[in-house]
């Protein structure tokens, strides 16, 4: 959901055919759309080429956007389901995994709790998740996105984003079982 | 490390799933144990670090540029939905056709009268018709018409 009034204008204008306010609205939700690709696609220039079909095919659809504060999820949706085209169309969508390169943010800034250490053991059980468990973890941590959204650009009711990032947390500490010990002592 | 049976309520605490009732009762059971308070400090950490770890990348430096450029030879449709319109048009002409063909055939029960009727009486209507392009006219009005509620349609 958007709140802020001048995102708010970009998105009205855009609609109208302004190209220099979809330009910021590039600037502004382009990271999130390319992110959500390259964790479904798992391949950094093609993750590029979707995320650019991506605003493409937004912008002659955007008439058809009704509200417009909900552009962060119309725009995840458009590109959730151009990554699941492309999928569908090389065919390899089952053989999908990612591969040993982390496509999980790498700078080493501001992180609290868990070290350099910890964020790699993190990642690497992230990467062990199915593509869907990934593409929920990826979206339920934005703080761009509440649980409406996220259950609208997956396609599930609300109430379940819950059940279903519980269940994938639960994996995720699966993939970690063994491993607590290296993560807390990244804390003390 | 010995387990707590209780410790599967740790995730749901820190997801604020619990309701009230529950959460205080959890709450008394951490300040007692151990094994839970353990637990909670892993999870929490864990949260904050797919907060932090799940942040978006930045995006490619090219993409505003790179769309910006190929959307000024993008035209927006003027009617977001002529497949729709096509669909519906030719739909619409199937089905008048086949009732057409089905009324002469006699296969329709007498039930059907009043369908068939108008359908004749659309037939006959065109019959009138006899110029070619009075009959394309009358075709782009219809698929005008049928334009105009695909674009009141809501989307998907
Ligand atoms: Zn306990």
């Amino acid at each position: 959901m958007i709140k802020d009034p001048d995102r708010l204008g970009d998105v009205r204008l855009a609609c109208e055919g302004d190209r220099q306010a979809f330009g910021r609205l590039i600037d502004d939700y382009g990271g999130l759309v390319y992110t959500l690709l390259l964790r479904m696609v798992a391949d950094r220039d093609t993750a590029k080429d979707l995320a650019q079909d991506t605003f493409v095919k937004a912008w002659t659809r955007l008439r058809t956007l009704r509200k417009h504060e909900s552009f962060p999820s119309w725009i995840c949706s458009t590109a959730r389901r151009i990554a699941l085209d492309h999928l569908r169309r090389i065919k390899i969508r089952k053989e999908v995994s990612m591969p040993e390169e982390s496509f999980v943010k790498n700078s080493n800034d501001h992180r609290p709790e868990l070290s350099a250490e910890g964020i790699a053991l993190l990642e690497q059980a992230v990467c062990k998740l199915s593509e869907r468990d990934r593409q929920l973890i990826t979206l339920a941590y934005w703080k761009e996105l509440n649980f409406a959204d996220v259950g609208r650009i997956m396609g599930i009711p609300e109430p379940n984003v819950r059940v279903y990032l519980h269940r994938a947390r639960k994996r995720l500490r699966e993939h970690l079982r063994g491993y607590e010990n290296e993560l807390l002592q990244q804390i003390d | 490390m010995s387990s707590c049976s209780r410790s599967t309520n740790v995730l749901s605490y820190l997801m604020d799933e619990l309701d009230e009732d529950d959460r205080v009762l959890f709450e008394k059971h951490l300040n007692g144990c151990p094994i839970c308070r353990h637990e909670l400090m892993l999870e929490r950490s864990l949260q904050n670090g797919l907060a932090e770890c799940m942040k978006p990348d930045a995006a490619p430096a090219e993409l505003r540029l790179n769309v910006l450029t190929k959307i000024l030879t993008v035209q927006r449709p003027r009617f977001p939905f002529p497949q729709v319109a096509v669909t519906l048009f030719s739909g619409a002409a199937v089905f008048f056709i086949l009732l057409k063909i089905l009324s002469g055939s006699g296969l329709l029960s007498k039930s059907s009268g009043f369908l068939i009727d108008v359908i004749d009486g659309i037939f006959a209507a065109v019959e009138q018709m006899n110029s070619l392009p009075l009959m394309i006219g009358a075709a782009i009005v219809t698929m005008g018409i049928i334009s105009v509620v695909a674009l009141l349609l809501p989307e998907e």
